[in-house]
């Protein structure tokens, strides 16, 4: 008792202790990992920072020079004027900015990572020749280490003021411009004047994928959008639909062949994988490939070929889609309409497919009997009932090797919990007896020191 | 070198309404009817050189199916050109354009409309009976501002023009519209702070 008291009191000495608390003396306790703040007051006296920070930051870039003082005056103008073009980009946005209010944990997991930002500080040697960026555009690499060099270093300041600035205004959600500010600026850029447009291209691209990379944690997913939920939703309804074979959307998909197999489980893989990319164009990518892997799969299932046409694509992109039920394929999707590139999304052969690949998700998000060409009834029965279990348990495993294995185990599993738990009422019926018994003893000695005296009572206590 | 235009060309139609032969045959310059083609034609582009620029089309291929109809909208977003294919034998299909010119016209107002009857060597041929008369098409035409051929696909007739009119259509539209729209734009910046405990 006297211990525990000496605890409390020692607990009540700290938990009075002034240090604790936090320094702007707002009554709740601080910690030392908010420099002696309360998280409220550290939010404040960071955000503070930050706003302090940025502008001593353009105060110095004002001042580095001349010449580049200029230019940086004319991105800015540019980007004056690419925000103008984006009027009807930042419509869409609009409804968002509103909403958005990023959450200051967010923020903080940036910060460290702020820090890491290549300084460019040059490698002198280099000098950029006008055939210096078309190498450049080979890998990322490549181009991350031609941003360091000395004639790139305008360019790369500007990613870095850009990102900045946006993990600066959480609430300011200006990606979009980004890109069209870089590709006008490049553009005036004197080193690029007289390069082809397929360079320029290629540096967008890398100016586009440092800068997204730079900015994903803060970007993709946003707390305040309901992404997240929708995310949950979508998977949950995917699952439910794992009764969809390829003959209720027409696909024409054919499951009997290895080969198909084979190429349905790349394309699902391909789908997966978009989660795992931070870029928007590497994301891209996975769905083209998915796609690219769709013709294959439908090139082998129609023996008498033809051309491939959106009535047989579109179907077995969304058997794919169900199939594969890639996580957060919503977030991703939003993601990369939010923040990819606009002329790609809209012209190219990636936007096709991005495209289709939003109809499959919405297609699925609306899924309904009529959808389907069946009854009411039957499609209930479907989606709650237990035809699924009997008739079409079959082909599934057959569809799938993995969940079979995995059933197995969840069998395996399931007796051992079902033994576990047999075991577990032997030994409760065990304890019980055994408390029966010493009740009884107890009784009995009880009974014993009335009836037969002391004697066997004093025995009983001494060994006891 | 020269800059390249691009231009979003959108295909709607009925299912089995020759959407996907067209553009094989104007791409490919073949008509399949058995042996299997290599390329993917959901998506094709075509690049052509017309007074003097150079101008990419990127001809977007759509589900005609009634179920996917709902998400179309997406396909023909910011497109150019629409061409609407409907089967000359078929007047169902023809009843499905007129849908999608109404859909059109209210979505995307920019975007030039071309009627396209398919399947013409089956008439010419006489293996099926015409169900659309061309006078009908014409005259829908004139009401909508669009453009109407008659082509087919197996022989390659008229198949070209299609896509040459569209080409010259957006040349002449396009010294107009080279930009796009410009508009104000404000950006606000709004400092809302919410103050939360721990």
């Amino acid at each position: 008792m006297a211990d525990r008291n000496k605890t409390r009191s020692k607990i009540y000495e700290r938990l009075n202790n002034p240090e604790l608390r936090c320094k702007t003396g707002c009554g709740f306790y601080g910690n030392p990992a908010w420099r002696g703040y309360c998280s409220v007051c550290y939010r404040e006296v960071y955000l503070k920072q930050q706003r302090a920070r940025a502008a001593s930051h353009s105060r110095e870039d004002a001042l580095a020079g001349g010449s580049q003082n200029l230019q940086t005056e004319v991105a800015h103008e540019e980007e004056e004027a690419g925000k103008l073009k984006f009027n009807k980009f930042e419509e869409k946005k609009k409804f968002q900015l509103e909403s958005k209010k990023q959450s200051v944990k967010k923020l903080f997991k940036k910060s460290p990572g702020r820090s890491s930002l290549p300084d460019g500080i040059p490698a002198a040697n280099f000098t950029l020749s006008p055939v210096e960026p078309q190498k450049s555009a080979t890998s990322f690499r490549e181009f991350l280490k031609t941003l360091k060099k000395p004639a790139a270093q305008d360019v790369n300041d500007k990613c870095k003021l850009f990102v900045q600035r946006i993990l600066n205004n959480p609430s300011l959600k200006v990606e979009e411009q980004s890109e069209m500010a870089m590709s006008e600026h490049l553009q005036s850029h004197q080193l690029f004047q007289n390069q082809p447009q397929e360079v320029i291209d290629r540096t967008l691209d890398g100016v586009e994928k440092y800068i997204m990379t730079k900015l994903y944690r803060v970007v993709f997913c946003p707390a305040s959008t309901d992404d997240e939920a929708t995310d949950l939703a979508n998977q949950k309804r995917m699952r439910s639909f794992n009764w969809i074979t390829p003959q209720h959307l027409d696909a024409a998909i054919n499951p009997d062949s290895d080969k198909v197999q084979q190429l349905i489980e790349d394309a699902q893989q391909d789908l997966v994988e978009i989660n795992t990319k931070r870029a928007p164009q590497d994301k891209l990518a996975c769905v083209v490939r998915c796609c690219k892997n769709i013709y294959k799969i439908i090139h082998l299932s129609t023996p008498a070929g033809g051309a491939v046409s959106a009535d047989d694509f579109l179907p077995c992109l969304i058997y794919i889609v169900l199939k594969a039920n890639p996580t957060m394929l919503h977030s991703n999707v939003q993601y990369i309409s939010r923040f990819c590139n606009p002329n790609k999304l809209v012209m190219g052969e990636a936007g096709y497919y991005f495209t289709n690949l939003c109809c499959a998700l919405s297609f699925i998000e609306k899924l309904d009997a009529q959808a389907l060409s069946m009854s009411q009834e039957e499609f209930n029965r479907n989606m709650y009932g237990d035809e699924s279990d009997g008739t079409r348990a079959k082909p599934n495993l057959k569809q799938n090797p993995l969940s079979h294995s995995n059933l197995e185990v969840l069998g395996t599993l399931r007796e051992r919990q079902v033994k576990l738990k047999e075991d577990a009422l032997v030994l409760q019926e065990q304890m019980t007896e055994f408390r029966n018994n010493i009740v009884k003893e107890v009784d009995a000695i009880l009974a014993g020191v009335t009836s037969k005296g002391d004697k066997y009572l004093k025995s009983t206590l001494t060994t006891m | 070198m020269q800059e390249k235009t691009y231009l979003k060309v959108v295909l709607l139609g009925k299912v089995n309404s020759g959407k996907t032969c067209l553009v094989t045959r104007y791409i490919t310059r073949s008509f399949s009817e058995e042996t299997p083609s290599t390329i993917g034609a959901a998506f094709c582009r075509k690049d052509i050189y017309i007074q003097g620029r150079n101008l990419s089309l990127a001809i977007w291929d759509t589900a005609g199916a009634e179920r996917y109809q709902a998400m179309s909208a997406m396909y023909y977003r910011s497109a150019r050109a629409a061409i609407l294919c409907y089967d000359i034998t078929d007047n169902i299909s023809f009843d499905k354009v007129k849908f999608w010119v109404d859909q059109l016209k209210a979505a995307e107002p920019d975007c030039r409309i071309y009627l396209c009857g398919t399947k013409l060597d089956l008439i010419e041929e006489a293996v099926q009976p015409r169900e659309v008369q061309t006078k009908t098409v014409v005259n829908y035409c004139r009401d909508i501002g669009g453009d109407v051929f008659e082509t087919s696909s197996k022989r390659g007739y008229n198949v070209d023009k299609v896509f040459e009119k569209i080409a010259e259509d957006f040349m002449k539209s396009s010294s107009i519209v080279t930009t796009g729209s410009k508009g104000d734009v404000r950006l606000e910046h709004k400092s809302t702070e919410k103050k939360s405990c721990c």
